[in-house]
C-alpha cells in the first residue's frame, strides 16, 4: 500500500517536469517571435531613414529644405481642403443664403469658412488649383527663387511700373493717391467677366484687360478683387478664377511681383445689415485669399490693420457709404503700400 | 456811267453788310470767360450730395475721360469715392473745336458710368440720367447729382 502511493508520488513529479519543460519551450519561443518582429520593424525604419538621406544627398537638400517643402505641402493641402469643402450657393440671386460654420483647420492657420454645400466641381477646381501649386513649386525650385521675401519701405516712384486691377475701392485709390501707376479698375468688377468686362479706356472705347495688356510692360501687378464676388458661385470656382488670372497676369508679365490684396472691412453697421458681405465673411475670404498667395507665391497685403477698428469694422469716419474709402483717407492706403513692398 | 456808280455803292454795301454778319456770328460763338474753379467750387457746396466728392487733377481726368487728342488747359473736377455716380467736371478748352471734343467724351462716360453701375448701384442711374451737360464755347461743363434743376441754374448764371 505503502509502495503504491510512493509509486504514484513519483510519477506526479515525472509529470510536473514534463510540464515545466513544456512551459519554458514555450516561453522561449514567444521571446524569439517578438525578436523576429522587433528586428523586422527596425530594419524598416532603418531603410526608411537610410531611403530618405540617399535621396536627400542625391537632390543636393538639406533637412531644413525638406522640413521647408513639408510645411509647404501641409499649407497647400490646408488651403485645398478650405477651398474645396467651402463655398456659396451658386445661385444666390434666387436668394439662397450662405452657411458658413467657423472650424479651425488642420494646419491651425486660423478660423476657416467651411461651408456645407460641396460638390464634385469644386473638388475638380480644388485639384487643378493643387496640381498648379504643385507645378509652380517644381519649377520654382529649378530656378532658385527666393520666397517670400521681406517686405521694405519703397518711394512713391515704385509705383511707376505697377498695374492695379480691381473693383471700384480700388479705383478711388487710383483717382485720389496721385499714384503715377496704372489702373485697370471698374465700378462693379467682377473677376468671372474679366474676359469680357470692359475696364479699359482707348482711343477706340473701353476694352477688356486682356485685350490691351502688353507683354513686360509691368514689374508689379495688385489685385483686389473679391468683394463683389462674395454670393457669386463658391470659394473654389472664386479661387480658380483668380489662379486663371495669375496665370495670365505671370504669361504676359513673368517679371512682375503679385500682390494679392485683401478685402477692406466694411462699418459695423453695414457688416450688421448685409450678412454677405459681412466682416465675418470677408475675415473668412481674406484667411482664404493669405493661404492662396502662399501657394501662388505672391505677396498678401492688407490694409485692415490701420483703416479698422478694434472689433475689425471699418472706420466710420472714414467712408461715406460703410464700404468705400473717402478721398482723403488715400494717402493713409498709399502709404500702406509704401511700407509694405518686394524689392527683387 | 449811272450804272457804274450804282453797282459801285452796291458792292460797297454789300461789303460792309458781309463785315457786320462776321462780326455778329463771331460774337454769337464766343463765350463769357469764366474762372472754371469758381463754377466748379459752386456746384460743390450749393448741391448736397450723397458721397465725399474730391478734386482730381489733369492727368486722373484724362486718364478717366480719355482726352489724350483734346487740348484742355484747364480743369476742375470733382470724383465720388465710388460710392456714387455723383461727379462734376468743367473743362476749358484750348479752342471750341476741342470743346466739342470734350463735349462727346463727357457724354461717353455718363455711358459708362451707366453701364457700370447699372449692376451695382442701380439707384444712380436716376442721377446718370439727369446728367446736365453744357458746353458754352470753349467751356464744357458736368454734372451728376439728384439735384439737376439747381446744377443747371448755378452753370447759366455763371455765363450771364
Amino acid at each position: 500500500m505503502e509502495e503504491n502511493y510512493d509509486s504514484r508520488q513519483d510519477e506526479k513529479k515525472v509529470h510536473e517536469i514534463d510540464f515545466d519543460k513544456e512551459r519554458e519551450i514555450r516561453k522561449h519561443k514567444q521571446v524569439r517571435m517578438i525578436m523576429i518582429i522587433l528586428t523586422f520593424f527596425c530594419t524598416v525604419l532603418i531603410a526608411a531613414f537610410a531611403g530618405v538621406f540617399l535621396a536627400l544627398l542625391e537632390k543636393g537638400k538639406s533637412i531644413k529644405d525638406l522640413a521647408e517643402s513639408l510645411e509647404s505641402m501641409y499649407q497647400t493641402d490646408a488651403v485645398i481642403q478650405d477651398a474645396g469643402e467651402s463655398g456659396f450657393p451658386t445661385e444666390p440671386e434666387q436668394g439662397v443664403q450662405q452657411e458658413n460654420v467657423i472650424s479651425e483647420n488642420k494646419a491651425d492657420v486660423s478660423n476657416n469658412n467651411v461651408v456645407t454645400v460641396s460638390d464634385n466641381v469644386d473638388k475638380e477646381i480644388s485639384d487643378n488649383i493643387a496640381e498648379n501649386g504643385e507645378a509652380e513649386s517644381v519649377s520654382d525650385n529649378s530656378e532658385e527663387v527666393s520666397y517670400p521675401k521681406e517686405f521694405q519701405l519703397v518711394e512713391e516712384s515704385y509705383f511707376d511700373d505697377a498695374l492695379f486691377i480691381g473693383d471700384s475701392r480700388l479705383e478711388g485709390l487710383g483717382l485720389h493717391s496721385g499714384l503715377n501707376a496704372t489702373f485697370y479698375t471698374a465700378t462693379g468688377f467682377q473677376l468671372h467677366a474679366i474676359d469680357t468686362y470692359k475696364v479699359v479706356k482707348t482711343e477706340d472705347g473701353k476694352k477688356p484687360i486682356f485685350d490691351v495688356l502688353e507683354p513686360e510692360a509691368f514689374t508689379k501687378v495688385y489685385i483686389k478683387v473679391g468683394l463683389n464676388e462674395m454670393g457669386w458661385g463658391t470659394d473654389a470656382m472664386f479661387l480658380q478664377k483668380y489662379m486663371e488670372l495669375i496665370t495670365k497676369i505671370r504669361a504676359l508679365e513673368p517679371n512682375a511681383i503679385i500682390y494679392v490684396h485683401g478685402l477692406i472691412h466694411v462699418t459695423a453697421e453695414k457688416s450688421e445689415e448685409d450678412t454677405i458681405h459681412s466682416n465675418e465673411a470677408i475675415d473668412d475670404r481674406n484667411e482664404m485669399l493669405k493661404n492662396f498667395a502662399e501657394v501662388e507665391q505672391a505677396y498678401y497685403i492688407d490694409i485692415n490693420e490701420v483703416v479698422s477698428d478694434e472689433n475689425g469694422a471699418l472706420y466710420s469716419e472714414m467712408t461715406a457709404d460703410g464700404i468705400h474709402l473717402k478721398a482723403q483717407y488715400m494717402e493713409l492706403w498709399k502709404n500702406y503700400l509704401m511700407a509694405h513692398a518686394i524689392v527683387e | 456811267m449811272l450804272k457804274g456808280k450804282n453797282s459801285f455803292k452796291k458792292k460797297i454795301f454789300l461789303g460792309l453788310l458781309s463785315a457786320m454778319a462776321v462780326f455778329v456770328i463771331g460774337c454769337a460763338g464766343k463765350s463769357k470767360e469764366i474762372t472754371i474753379t469758381e463754377l466748379g467750387e459752386s456746384l460743390l457746396s450749393n448741391i448736397t450730395y450723397e458721397d465725399e466728392l474730391a478734386a482730381i487733377d489733369l492727368d486722373t481726368a484724362e486718364m478717366i475721360y480719355y482726352l489724350d487728342n483734346t487740348e484742355i488747359t484747364n480743369v476742375c473736377i470733382y470724383e465720388s469715392s465710388g460710392a456714387t455716380a455723383e461727379e462734376i467736371a468743367v473743362f476749358e478748352c484750348a479752342a471750341s473745336a476741342d470743346a466739342n471734343e470734350a463735349e462727346t467724351a463727357v457724354r461717353t462716360r455718363i455711358e459708362e458710368q451707366k453701364e457700370s453701375f447699372e449692376n451695382y448701384v442701380p439707384e444712380e442711374l436716376v442721377k446718370l440720367n439727369n446728367a446736365v451737360v453744357i458746353k458754352s464755347g470753349k467751356y464744357v461743363i458736368l454734372s451728376v447729382s439728384s439735384d439737376p434743376d439747381t446744377a443747371r441754374k448755378i452753370i447759366e448764371e455763371a455765363f450771364q
